[in-house]
């Protein structure tokens, strides 16, 4: 334990974990996008993020300044999404949930080999729009990047929940992802649903992965450690709930700073095992999440 | 009439044939191709558990590599012992003096203890269904350097451990690297027989049930709970002899000799050599140790690719498998023999 | 499973066709256990009805004309579907296919479960439907009685085949379905 506790200091704490967790969050979310239509964990999701920031990269290595490379870099992601839910996805949705899983490994690993090759395995610097200055607000300093960071990932957030409420479109892929079998009756191509659900999943991919890549760097493996916070969110929130995705990555996001910061013990290396063990004890005691629906099973 | 024996003679057969083969390679090949196929039995014994884990109990694990270093931190901590452990990093390790249990002796403790820890990770990790475990184990593998990195007096920390290379006992006049391929082939060979009568009794039935159905299984009698932990205990323990085995042969040990890449080839070897099936476990094996070396430099064509070559390569026949064949390398080799099998038991 | 024949609907081929393709030619399909989108508002759940038709406008006109059929589901148009009773799901699936402004409305065992007041209501509704706005509603139903009263013409299926058909009043006076079917 520090010797004092200071209120600035564990303000600092908080603010920080919540930028990081604003990051677990929007993973987190495109994971439970993909598992609500798909009904599977995409465990790619990490490299495809990890790739399309490396795209930007490339971007703004040829001199395309911050935010057009950005803007460019979602739209890729979000035709690769799409392109990733027909060509792999599509001809195997009706085998067992194993089958789906093994694909989106072999995507992982393929992605991950694909970004080393194009892009070498050297840890490259990737900027960030925001400076790395902070406000003092109310005595404690905040960093300006992660109140940046924060903004961008919860603004997303924000803009695809009013997607989902007031327009056709979100409405009906809420209504595939409830019950693909009722939204075919009512005219709703499911397929075109599915890899819009993909598309939406890469674009939130990537924008964690371009938030993530300034703090830690970018390199082909740099996803990893935020893919696993991120499914560590969406479980303990509830697979299957958005809002749960959210919750999730920001309470973890802050607690995992906290217990680094003030338990000794787990420092800075144990925080993801810690955060494991407290996903293992949330779903011993919950399984379904904080957030979760009760999953009726058929016979 | 057919001449029901006929299958089973031919894998009698090749299993035979399988054996010789193991028994006079090493007459036949250099010491570090040797070298190649020791790891290849190393991986024959971990893919033996993924399988039975996943192929027979339909449980995805992400993380055997952890499960392995268990098994190799175990054989390591007692083949150094408490004096030899003291002596980590300051002297080369071919001078320390072996204070520790004979080499051949870690490795059914290393089995024991992994698949007792796998078995306590079982148990909580039950209550995950499918994909949930799949994520646990996933994060376990990516934990792992971690926790071994910050348990330094144990670990030898990011230094790791360096292990003195066993001697042949009985006053076996052969080379270490020899003698480490008999090892390993051995104990490969007898954890085969265990994983065969496995799958094939009682346990095997009520696995694969499981795997078939969870509810159905429930109402015929079988604990889904019993089973899977148990599964995950046997296969933890395969890791476990695996893990040993690797640390004695690759004679050091550190948090990044299992990685996640591990894990996850393991898995992928585990599914291109078909899942269910033990015979498809040595193609598994085989690509295992195999696929990254050729990736990188074709023999057919004179090229000379990145490193990063090999998973590019390991991912994209991993997605044709699961396109292509689902039964993997085993499923495409009964579809090729059934009609030899079927004209041989036919009477003429 | 052999299969033979071929679905056509107003001119156009519809075997092989998914059931998005059969909603986007016009027809509205009511299937047994009515297909709701429980975790949906019934608002939402009557906006997804008129999806085939491009949602924003179709809704707008067409809400007024159902909530004529249903009041109460105006006043309750913010309730998830999935908390509505029985015979309210039943109503709100029916109000949804109509949403869409059917050329055929098919209607899947619509009495299942219900208690003999709601079934009633419901046939009601349908048989209002037809002579009012001249929909054409095909039902497939084992409640005998109710359908005759119903429909117009009637089709006894026995093992997939059809065994008697024609004018449901002559059909109702047939010896075979009235001691097989209506119980008398």
């Amino acid at each position: 334990m520090p010797l004092a506790f200071a209120w600035s200091d564990f303000a600092q704490q908080v603010t920080s974990g919540l930028a990081a967790g604003a990051i677990y969050a929007s993973l987190a979310l495109a994971l439970v996008l993909i598992y609500q239509t798909t009904n599977v964990v995409n465990f790619a999701q990490g490299e495809m993020a990890t790739f399309t920031t490396f795209i930007a990269w490339m971007f703004m290595d040829r001199g395309l300044p911050y935010w057009p490379a950005f803007a460019l870099t979602l739209l890729i992601a979000f035709a690769g999404g799409v392109g990733v839910e027909r060509v792999l996805i599509r001809p195997i949705e009706h085998r067992p949930e194993i089958v789906i899983v093994i694909m989106t490994i072999g995507l992982l690993i393929a992605l991950n080999g694909l970004t080393g090759w194009i892009w070498g395995p050297e840890v490259k610097a990737f900027d960030s729009p925001f400076p790395n200055s902070s406000v003092i607000v109310g005595g404690v300093a905040i960093s300006v990047r992660d109140i940046g960071t924060f903004c961008v990932c919860l603004g997303v957030v924000v803009l695809l929940w009013l997607f989902f409420r007031f327009t056709t479109l979100g409405l009906a892929m809420r209504a595939v992802a409830f019950n693909p079998d009722a939204s075919r009756l009512m005219g709703v191509r499911v397929g075109w649903m599915l890899a819009l659900g993909w598309g939406f999943a890469a674009v939130l991919g990537a924008i964690a992965g371009m938030m993530a890549a300034p703090t830690i760097f970018l390199d082909p493996d740099m996803m990893i450690v935020v893919l696993i916070y991120a499914f560590a969110a969406a479980v303990l929130g509830g697979i299957d709930s958005p809002v749960g995705a959210v919750v999730g990555g920001l309470l973890l996001g802050v607690v995992i700073n906290l217990l680094g910061a003030y338990v000794n013990f787990v420092g800075n290396e144990l925080r993801l095992p810690t955060a494991l063990a407290v996903l293992l004890l949330v779903l011993v005691i919950r399984p379904t999440g904080l957030f979760g629906r009760r999953v009726v099973r058929r016979v | 009439m057919t001449r029901r024996w006929v299958g089973p003679a031919l894998t009698a057969l090749v299993l035979a044939g399988a054996v010789v083969l193991i028994v006079f390679l090493p007459r036949m090949t250099s010491e570090f191709r040797l070298g190649q196929f020791t790891y290849v039995a190393i991986y024959f014994i971990a893919l033996l558990g993924l399988n039975i884990l996943t192929g027979y109990n339909g449980q995805i694990s992400l993380g055997h590599a952890a499960f392995m270093a268990v098994g190799g931190y175990t054989a390591a901590v007692l083949i150094l012992g408490q004096e030899g452990f003291k002596l980590v990093g300051q002297e080369p390790a071919e001078i320390i003096p072996k204070h520790g249990i004979t080499p051949i002796w870690t490795i059914p403790i290393a089995g024991l203890v992994t698949g007792v820890i796998g078995y306590l990770f079982g148990l909580p990790a039950l209550r995950l269904a499918g994909v949930s475990l799949a994520l646990a184990t996933f994060a376990v593998a990516v934990s792992m350097p971690a926790i071994a990195k910050r348990f330094e007096h144990l670990t030898g920390g990011g230094g790791g451990l360096s292990l003195p290379l066993p001697e042949a006992p009985f006053g076996w006049d052969i080379s270490p690297p020899h003698w480490l391929y008999y090892e390993a082939w051995g104990a490969a060979g007898i954890l085969f027989v265990v994983a065969w009568l496995l799958v094939r009794g009682r346990v095997g039935r009520a696995w694969r049930s499981i795997r078939d159905g969870e509810v159905a299984a429930v109402s015929s009698g079988v604990s889904p709970a019993v089973y899977k932990t148990l599964a995950f205990g046997i296969s933890s323990a395969y890791a476990g002899v695996a893990g040993a085995l690797f640390a004695i042969q690759n004679s050091y040990i550190n948090p990044d000799t299992f990685p996640l890449t591990l894990s996850i080839l393991l898995l992928a070897s585990a599914v291109i050599g078909g899942l269910s099936s033990l015979s498809g476990v040595i193609v598994g094996a085989l690509v295992l140790e195999f696929l990254p070396i050729y990736a990188q430099e074709p023999p057919v064509f004179d090229v000379n690719f990145a490193k990063q070559a090999a998973p590019v390569v390991f991912g994209v026949v991993l997605m044709l498998i699961v396109f292509l064949m689902p039964g993997g390398a085993a499923g495409l080799l009964r579809r090729l023999t059934r009609p030899i099998v079927a004209a041989a038991s036919r009477r003429s | 499973m052999r299969q033979s024949g071929e679905i056509a609907f107003a001119g156009k081929q519809l075997s092989g066709a998914g059931p998005d393709k059969a909603a986007r030619s016009g027809i509205a399909h009511v299937p047994e256990g009515r297909g709701l989108f429980a975790e949906l508002s019934v608002w939402e759940n009557l906006r997804m009805g008129a999806y085939v038709r491009g949602e924003r406008r179709t809704i707008r006109r067409e809400a007024p004309r159902v909530f004529e059929y249903f009041p109460w589901m105006e006043r309750r148009r913010d309730q998830q579907a999935g908390t509505l009773s029985g015979g309210e799901q039943q109503m709100l699936a029916l109000a949804r296919a109509l949403v869409s402004r059917p050329r055929l409305l098919m209607l899947d065992e619509p009495s299942l479960g219900l208690a003999p007041t709601v079934v009633q209501e419901i046939f009601r509704i349908v048989k209002e439907l037809n002579a009012n706005d001249g929909l054409t509603v095909l039902v497939v139903e084992q409640n005998a009685n109710v359908a005759l009263e119903a429909a117009s013409r009637a089709y006894v299926l026995e093992v997939g085949q059809v065994a008697i058909g024609g004018d449901s009043a002559e059909l109702r006076k047939h010896e075979g379905v009235r001691k097989s079917y209506l119980g008398y």
